[in-house]
């Protein structure tokens, strides 16, 4: 259960460290305006100190609204709890993905889901989990020649 | 003028042949398919049908290839308005409403909206191609960098001080979206730019790939905490709500025309497709009487955006012809066809080549009506993806996004900037931080930074450069005056406006 | 290493399986995979339509067994390709076609790669450089250009497609031949800087005969001179009054650089085996034989060439020597 507060100050510091991070990336770079005009991190620099100046203000501000914001809830549990079921098993796709390849990593997703999260029988995770990566390769490879990630298994089989 | 007229004539000649209608037909349908597909785009598909057109006519192979295009420009509304994935970077500002409507259950009066009005911006486009044609391509080559500058600046003005949104959260918005579209190598100094001696930076973060993560995941992610099937999704394909949405439209036209004249001055200039729709949305927002449902499933903002990406897609192909200025990837690779056609763009193209020229240009009249028709023909397709349950269809969606993500630039690093983006555009949501300024300034932040830069050298670093004649004159003074809008409002009326907005974060708090 | 264990596993398997390439054929290597054509060039650029007429000729005359998928990966001047190829190490499945952007870029941008890494396999044309102005411009050869730059320093804008890349070197080049200054703005294409002076933002430029053909039939900009030792070979016309042919040396006009060309190159990634690297330079060869190779060259005003890898390798480290000394007094060499 987050409350609005929590998140606001969050995400505000998210963006004062995205901001810090842009302001170390100027550091090797002219930030200045010269004759011919602003330099290569002329607006880098500025972008990266507005960025820290707004989010120190969206902190400030919910701070001074600290009583109604921190009464606000944002994220219940149920929702969140979902939220999260729905997602992790994305990031495991993305991982094994790295390794595996798009598509079996794609396959595995959609098998998983489907029949664990979403409570379908066997028969129907199986055949959109196959239906759906076989449509992918069709399209992608075959018809418009666009490479997807590819692992080992593909290349076994002399796919990729 | 009549010259052009008979010279259209001709061109219908060229056209209406059986041949060229099933190219039409055939090109349009892979167009839907390409379009629809986030992952795959117009450029994709002209990559795809460039080496089958080494063999036929120039003229056979430009209505192939436009076709395709136009037919892309319709499919990349539909996932847009169905999922709030935009399938083609042009059709983002379509989510704004469509998807809205499209949870409200007016998802086939959303999507006919969409084809229709965009069928009428593209006609528009097409008219005054064929009536102008000569004046155009020597009003283009008048643009150099501060002229650019200027346009850029005015879309930017118009989209975001007509916007709503809180101040400080709309700054952070920008922001990053400026920053992120830094990243990689400057045109202006050659330098790697905020890349972190990280290879994968090297070539900066593709805005589709912030676009499928902030818009798809991050939506999805939304979906998903809300409950844990479609709220409101209506399913059923209703023949009465494609009617009713017919006969709605006319109501609308002075949205039609407002976007048809923002879409054919960005193709022209041409700032892009993309920027057109962003610009044409905003402008919608702040001229309409509706204005205030703007962002909640209204109309006019699926309309606005729509008739000013389809113009803006018509009309950039007269200075690609003439000049031979791609306005999109797309345009890039028929010009490199057009090279392997043994063509050369440029104004002789029009006196040498009447067949060609003309005969794309009245291809495009019957190629974008084919669009319209095939575009509705799919509604029911795509509108019965709706009532299938949200735990299959949820993670289907999720693959096309992360193959989309991945198709972009062939890098598995893609697919985690993608969950990350999709995990701020959960949180950016949550907190009211609005995110098309951010995909605004990333979509025209680093072109138009080059602009600035690069005028400044032509100008040794004077900013009266962008005053010095009175077409870059114009576009600034507009600019800057759309850009203090917000300002001089609220000096004129402040009482009304402190009250509305006193009104409006008593809402937003509730 | 491991790609490439990927690559010989697969290769077994397929002789297991029946679909390997003739025995006699054994002793040598060819591709078993789908092959990758990586361009270090957006979509529509001369590297891209360099690739794309290596493959129609490839399909059309059946050169390579398996299918070819073009892949473009030009940001940051084409660092992206370049990297990605780095990082395919010991596949030769990957060939990765490029300009001379492969030893000059590391010189001035910190990439992640060096000029000897990648595998050389050939240099297929030669593309030329030419001085352009605009059609009504008072300019009538490039003396008469030199000399308006000789009269107000800095104030003649000579446009180009990138920064610290082949056009603004060759403006380099001229001022340091002529003791004149340009002011040199870069854009993002040599087809975005012809139109900038057809549409008389910049002065002149130094396009590539197919960047600005168009413009030139069309009465907008004219070549002044061409930077070779001896004019274009004869052709057919393209304007009413002249042909290439016609355009006179830079040398003959008072701007003493001899040639100034770009390569069009063909990589593969480091560590492939010899075997491929030679598989490569013959398919490139009979290529470079093919009709359609030849109309390519002539459509894109481009001269034929063609290098063993090793005469490339000691033309990049010549270039690369002569480019170091012409960076380091402007400061550009970042390693």
């Amino acid at each position: 259960m987050l409350n609005r507060l929590q998140l606001e100050y969050g995400f505000a510091g998210l963006v004062f460290l995205v901001g810090a991070i842009g302001l170390r990336g100027t550091v090797e770079l002219e930030t200045g305006w010269a004759a011919d005009g602003p330099q290569a991190g002329f607006f880098p620099y500025r972008v990266s100190l507005i960025l820290m100046a707004a989010a120190a203000l969206v902190a400030f501000q919910a701070w001074r609204n600290r009583a109604a914001l921190s009464q606000a809830v944002v994220v219940e549990a149920e929702g969140g709890g979902r939220v999260l079921r729905f997602a992790l098993p994305v990031l495991g796709m993305v991982l094994v993905a790295q390794w595996l390849g798009l598509y079996l990593a794609m396959a595995l997703y959609l098998l998983g889901t489907i029949r664990f999260t979403g409570k379908r029988p066997w028969g129907t995770a199986l055949g959109v989990a196959l239906g759906v990566t076989a449509i992918t390769f069709v399209v992608f490879e075959k018809w418009f020649a666009v490479p997807l990630l590819k692992g080992p298994l593909e290349v076994m089989l002399g796919l990729g | 003028m009549l010259s052009n007229l008979d010279a259209l004539m001709h061109g219908f000649s060229v056209a209406l042949t059986a041949h060229h209608l099933m190219l039409m037909m055939a090109g349009v349908l892979l167009g839907v398919l390409v379009g629809v597909l986030p992952g795959l785009g117009a450029p994709n598909g002209v990559t795809l049908l460039l080496p089958l057109t080494f063999t036929m006519d120039p003229v056979s192979a430009i209505i192939l290839l436009t076709s395709l295009y136009w037919g892309a420009l319709f499919g990349g509304s539909t996932t847009s308005i169905l999922f709030n994935i935009p399938g083609e970077p042009s059709s983002v500002a379509t989510t704004f409403d469509g998807y809205p409507m499209a949870r409200q259950g007016r998802a086939s009066e959303a999507l006919t909206l969409a084809f229709l009005s965009a069928g009428i911006g593209a006609m528009v486009g097409i008219v005054v191609i064929t009536l102008l044609s000569s004046a155009v391509a020597s009003f283009a080559l008048r643009f150099g960098p501060p002229e650019y500058f200027a346009v850029y600046f005015l879309a930017f003005a118009s989209f975001i001080a007509f916007g709503g949104g809180a101040p400080l959260k709309t700054i952070v918005s920008l922001g990053l979206g400026f920053g992120f579209g830094m990243m990689g190598m400057d045109t202006v100094s050659g330098s790697m730019r905020l890349t972190f001696d990280i290879p994968e930076l090297i070539r900066g973060i593709s805005f589709l790939v912030v676009v499928i993560g902030l818009f798809g995941l991050g939506e999805l992610l939304l979906t998903i905490e809300e409950g844990p099937e479609f709220k409101g999704a209506n399913g059923r394909l209703d023949p009465r709500a494609m009617l009713r949405a017919l006969v709605s439209l006319p109501r609308y036209w002075v949205a039609v025309l407002r976007g048809s004249a923002v879409g054919v001055w960005m193709g022209i200039t041409p700032g892009g497709p993309t920027a057109a729709s962003f610009m044409s949305y905003g402008l919608a927002r702040r001229m309409s009487r509706n204005g205030a449902r703007f962002g909640q499933g209204e109309p006019e903002g699926v309309i606005a955006p729509e008739t000013a990406d389809h113009s803006a897609g018509t009309s950039a192909m007269l200075p690609m012809l003439a000049l031979g200025i791609p306005g999109s990837a797309t345009s890039a690779v028929m010009l490199g066809g057009l090279m392997i056609w043994g063509l050369n763009p440029g104004p002789m193209l029009f006196t040498e080549q009447r067949d060609f020229v003309w005969g794309m240009i009245a291809s495009m009249y019957l190629g974008n009506v084919i669009g319209v028709v095939l575009a509705l023909a799919t509604v029911p397709l795509f509108a019965a993806m709706l009532s299938v349950s949200f735990s299959v269809i949820g993670p289907i969606i999720v693959t096309v996004c992360l193959v989309g993500a991945y198709t972009v630039a062939g890098a598995p690093f893609d697919l985690w900037l993608a969950l990350v983006f999709g995990a701020a555009g959960f949180l950016m949501k949550k907190l009211d931080y609005p995110l098309a300024p951010l995909v605004l300034a990333m979509v025209i932040g680093d072109k138009a930074e080059d602009a600035f830069r690069q005028s400044m050298l032509l100008s040794n670093g004077s900013l009266g450069v962008l005053w010095s004649n009175p077409l870059v004159g114009t576009l600034s003074t507009l600019a800057v005056l759309f850009l203090l809008w917000p300002v001089m409002a609220a000096l004129l009326g402040r009482h009304r406006t402190s009250r509305a907005m006193k009104l409006a974060q008593a809402e937003n708090r509730a | 290493m491991k790609l490439f264990r990927r690559a010989a596993l697969g290769a077994a398997l397929c002789t297991i399986l029946g679909a390997a390439p003739p025995a006699a054929a054994q002793a040598s290597w060819q591709p078993t995979r789908p092959v990758e054509f990586i361009v270090t060039a957006g979509a529509g650029g001369g590297t891209d339509l360099f690739a794309r007429a290596v493959q129609a000729a490839i399909t059309r005359h059946n050169l390579v067994p398996t299918s070819i998928v073009v892949s473009n990966k030009g940001a940051g001047s084409g660092a992206e390709g370049f990297v990605y190829g780095r990082g395919a190490q010991g596949d030769p499945h990957k060939v990765i076609f490029g300009t001379n952007n492969e030893w000059l870029l590391p010189l001035v941008a910190r990439v992640a790669w060096k000029a000897q890494d990648l595998t050389p396999v050939t240099v297929m044309a030669y593309d030329e450089f030419m001085l352009w102005v605009k059609e009504d411009s008072p300019y009538r050869s490039a003396a008469d250009l030199v000399a308006a730059a000789r009269e107000r320093p800095g104030a003649i804008r000579m446009g180009g497609s990138q920064t610290k890349d082949t056009d603004q070197v060759l403006t380099l080049l001229v001022q340091r031949a002529t003791g004149v200054r340009f002011n040199y703005i870069p854009f993002r294409s040599g087809g975005e800087a012809g139109v900038q002076l057809a549409g008389g933002h910049i002065d002149a430029n130094t396009n590539n005969p197919a960047e600005s053909i168009g413009g030139w039939r069309g009465g907008q900009v004219r070549p002044l001179c061409v930077f070779r030792p001896d004019p274009l070979p004869q052709g057919p016309r393209v304007t009413e009054a002249q042909a290439w042919s016609d355009i006179p040396t830079c040398a003959s006009q008072g701007v003493p650089i001899e040639e100034y060309r770009m390569p069009r190159t063909i990589f593969l990634p480091p560590g492939v085996p010899p075997a491929a690297q030679a598989y490569w330079a013959e398919v490139m060869r009979r290529v470079a034989e093919t009709p359609e190779w030849k109309d390519y060259l002539q459509r894109t005003s481009q001269s034929a060439a063609l290098m063993s890898p090793a005469e490339m390798r000691a033309m990049a480290e010549r270039e690369e020597r002569a480019a170091r000394e012409i960076y380091a007094p402007e400061g550009w060499l970042v390693n």
